[in-house]
């Protein structure tokens, strides 16, 4: 494996509360290489640092000793703007205590990572509208937070996380508040994510869902317990695209070229984008391509055609140099 | 970038909207703020309109002597209202009119020198009546229309023409004043003339002339009465000569007066600078007013500003977390800063001129309407919601993500 192929790499990493008398360790002396592809389950009693790792790991937090490299670049080097945009576009975290805003409502709230990514309104709207679907919620797209049930907004958590298609998803215990079949869902819904080549580390307390996960991190006191691979590097799943800086660059070509800020990096989601270019064809007839045909495509179409309206014409074109999708249902 | 500021907005105006009360509340000082200034500029528009109307049926050959120092410093106002004379300043005297009224240049040169005086009819008193001291030539430079008898002459030296207004208060009568008699400082002086009634209160000589009487200047010295040439009203024999004219005598001015050049002499334009002392006040009061409560105004804002901030710092948190940088954050704090000054600039625009039609009614004042007027309000509230919204918004902006989300309240 190239080193390109490791996302997240920490080394030596510490976390401290308090000083003196009142000293705590959180994270102690912590290691840890994560590979692309990996789908990481943490587990550990509570207290033992999971959050505190996801945060830092999320950017969220600082570590006090250590390093951490996110794709090849320390982080301690990252400006401020730059890690807001990391979180926005790259990093989906489906934190332990949901955290949506209260005063806006599911569809607000599930847009939220787009708001700051430059994406209009429609566009904005017909994403969330698309992944509040997968999650069964698009009738609750005007209720606030408070009118929902804990597994609904747990739900609804997860599908803000993963609305800007992000490459690293981490989640603090995502089916805490969930009954088995839901939870069923939500986890049908990562592996997907984490077969397209995306990297999940997921805290979880219930043994059960290990069998999910290509990794089984056990912690204790701020420190790693046990690390079980039960996939061989060799065999996790590759995004078909090629490396991470050689896309964002190809990226930012294109959004330079076409000001159209879509993010391409996974094939799990050729299958949506595929179903709004068909969208945008049809409006602007543009010159057919290779379409796949997804069950949902003809709703998607009709609803989203009175949504974008004339803004579309200018964006049809660059759609056409997207990859094939890369993965059947 | 504009897609974003677009968002900003939409922000903004939704959290202001779920605070309606609050936000009104917090609007409303900068409401006043923005209303005095509009009521003062469109007030002083409109006696500067006023006056240049006036002085331009004068005819452009009037010119105006008047002490440079204007007399309206603060602590000079009382003493401008008791005196009612704000040229406290002046050092022009009833010589210098005689020798402007010597110049070939000149048809007719008269002083306006004010005092106040103590009156007494057969059977009334009007004390601190308005008394102008002037000459007979003051009729030919502008037009005083009387109701009866004759204008001031030199034949008659304790001549007075007394206005409608002052001759109810002293004889009971506004029809039939001539012929009657009244004492100031012991002196007696006879009523040839009245005055009609005065169209415009507000005038380029600062004289109510309704609640005057008019006496002869040289009378006025001689009785040892106190007064001061507040001005010196000067007609050309034609306009071609007034650049000369105004040489000439500034020359003998500077000549008379040794140096000491505490005077102006004003034409065309510059004579309608509004000359009211009360005026002054009452702008200068509405100025304060409108200074106070832009700043307690954006102090409000800054203080709702600051409250918002702190009740929504775990929505600031996650907004953080998902994305967004300390500049979005700004930004959003900002907008919600200048919607609300703005909002109040617009209601303090429409309440002052609200105000300054319902004072036109009662007045003689005419609102003065201008864009420059409301491009100055809209600036002003802009520029409040900048100074008093940087604060909660760059504190918005600095709050760490982590402890914004351990945040209950
Ligand atoms: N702001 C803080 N100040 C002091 N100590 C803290 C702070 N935040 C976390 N800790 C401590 O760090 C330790 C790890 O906390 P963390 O939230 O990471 O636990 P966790 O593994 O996620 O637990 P759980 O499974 O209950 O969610 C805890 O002992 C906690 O008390
Ligand atoms: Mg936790």
């Amino acid at each position: 494996m190239s080193p390109q192929d490791v996302v997240i790499d920490i080394k030596g990493l510490s976390k401290r509360y308090g000083y003196g008398d009142a000293e705590s360790y959180a994270l102690r002396d912590f290691d840890l290489m994560v590979k692309r592809g990996e789908f990481i389950m943490v587990m550990g009693p509570s207290g033992c640092g999971k959050t505190t790792l996801l945060n830092i790991i999320g950017l969220l937090d600082k570590p006090t000793d250590g390093e951490y490299l996110l794709n090849g670049v320390p982080v301690e080097k990252t400006s401020e703007r730059r890690k807001a945009k990391l979180r926005a576009k790259k990093i989906g975290v489906i934190f332990q205590d949901f955290n949506l805003i209260p005063r806006l409502t599911v569809l607000e709230n599930v847009t939220l990572p787009l708001t700051y990514t430059g994406y209009s309104k429609t566009r904005r709207n017909m994403q969330a509208d698309k992944i509040l679907e997968r999650f069964h919620l698009q009738e609750r797209e005007y209720y606030k937070p408070y009118q929902l049930s804990g597994g609904q907004q747990q739900r609804v958590a997860i599908a803000r996380s993963l609305v800007s298609n992000p490459e690293i998803i981490l989640a603090d215990e995502p089916t805490g508040n969930l009954d088995s079949r839901s939870s069923h869902v939500v986890m049908e819904e990562l592996r997907e994510i984490h077969q397209a080549g995306n990297t999940i580390i997921m805290v979880t307390h219930n043994p059960a869902l290990t069998a999910y996960a290509t990794r089984v991190i056990n912690m204790l006191d701020g420190q790693i317990d046990t690390d079980i691979k039960t996939v061989a590097d060799r065999d996790l799943p590759q995004p078909v695209s090629v490396h991470f800086r050689k896309r964002q660059i190809l990226k930012e070509v294109k959004e330079a070229i076409v000001g159209n800020k879509e993010t391409e990096e996974h094939d799990g989601e050729v299958e949506e984008i595929q179903e709004q270019h068909e969208v945008e064809q049809v409006e602007v007839k543009a010159e057919p391509k290779e379409i796949k045909e997804g069950p949902k495509t003809q709703k998607t179409a009709r609803r989203s055609t009175k949504r974008t309206g004339k803004k579309s014409s200018g964006r049809a074109k660059p759609k056409t140099k997207k990859k094939p999708g890369g993965r059947k249902k | 970038m504009s897609l974003l500021i677009k968002t900003h907005y939409a922000l903004a105006k939704e959290s202001i909207r779920q605070n309606r009360t609050r936000s009104f509340l917090t609007c409303l000082g900068i409401a006043i703020g923005v209303a005095s200034i509009i009521l003062i500029m469109s007030l002083a528009g409109s006696i500067n309109n006023m006056i240049a109307t006036q002085v331009k049926s004068l005819g452009a050959d009037l010119l105006v002597v008047r002490p440079a120092k204007h007399n309206d410093a603060v602590s000079n106002i009382v003493d401008g209202l008791t005196a009612s004379n704000q040229y406290l300043a002046s050092n022009l005297t009833l010589n210098d009119a005689k020798a402007i009224a010597a110049l070939d240049d000149v048809t007719a040169a008269a002083p306006i020198a004010l005092s106040v005086g103590t009156l007494t009819s057969e059977d009334k008193l009007v004390p601190s009546a308005s008394v102008v001291g002037t000459t007979e030539d003051l009729a030919k430079i502008q037009n005083l229309q009387l109701k009866n008898g004759t204008f001031l002459s030199d034949k008659v030296e304790n001549a007075a023409v007394v206005g409608r207004n002052l001759s109810l208060e002293l004889f009971g009568t506004s029809q039939e004043a001539v012929g009657k008699t009244f004492t100031m400082l012991e002196h007696k002086f006879i009523v040839v003339g009245m005055l009609e009634e005065i169209e415009d209160p507000i005038n380029f000589d600062n004289v109510d002339f309704d609640n005057s009487v008019l006496v002869s200047a040289d009378y006025l010295f001689g009785i040892n009465a106190p007064f001061q040439v507040q001005q010196i009203n000067v007609k050309a024999t034609n306009t071609g000569v007034i650049p000369e004219l105004t040489k000439e005598m500034k020359a003998m001015l500077d000549a008379e007066k040794s140096g000491d050049m505490n005077y102006r002499i004003l034409a065309g334009d510059e004579i309608s600078h509004p000359a009211g002392g009360l005026f002054d006040i009452v702008s200068g009061m509405l100025t304060l007013v409108a200074g106070v409560s832009l700043v307690v105004g954006g102090v409000g804002v800054m203080n709702i500003l600051l409250v918002s901030v702190a009740e929504r710092t775990r929505e600031i948190g996650i907004r953080k977390a998902v994305g967004a940088s300390g500049i979005n954050i700004l930004i959003q704090f900002l907008f919600e800063s200048l919607i609300l000054t703005l909002a109040g600039g617009m209601l303090g625009i429409v309440v002052g001129y609200t105000l300054a039609f319902l004072i036109s009614v009662v007045t003689p004042f005419s609102p003065y309407v201008d864009l420059g007027i409301i491009v100055i309000a809209v600036g002003t509230s802009l520029a409040i919601g900048l100074i008093f919204g940087i604060y909660p918004a760059i504190k918005a902006a600095r709050k760490d993500p982590i402890e914004s989300l351990r945040y209950y309240r």
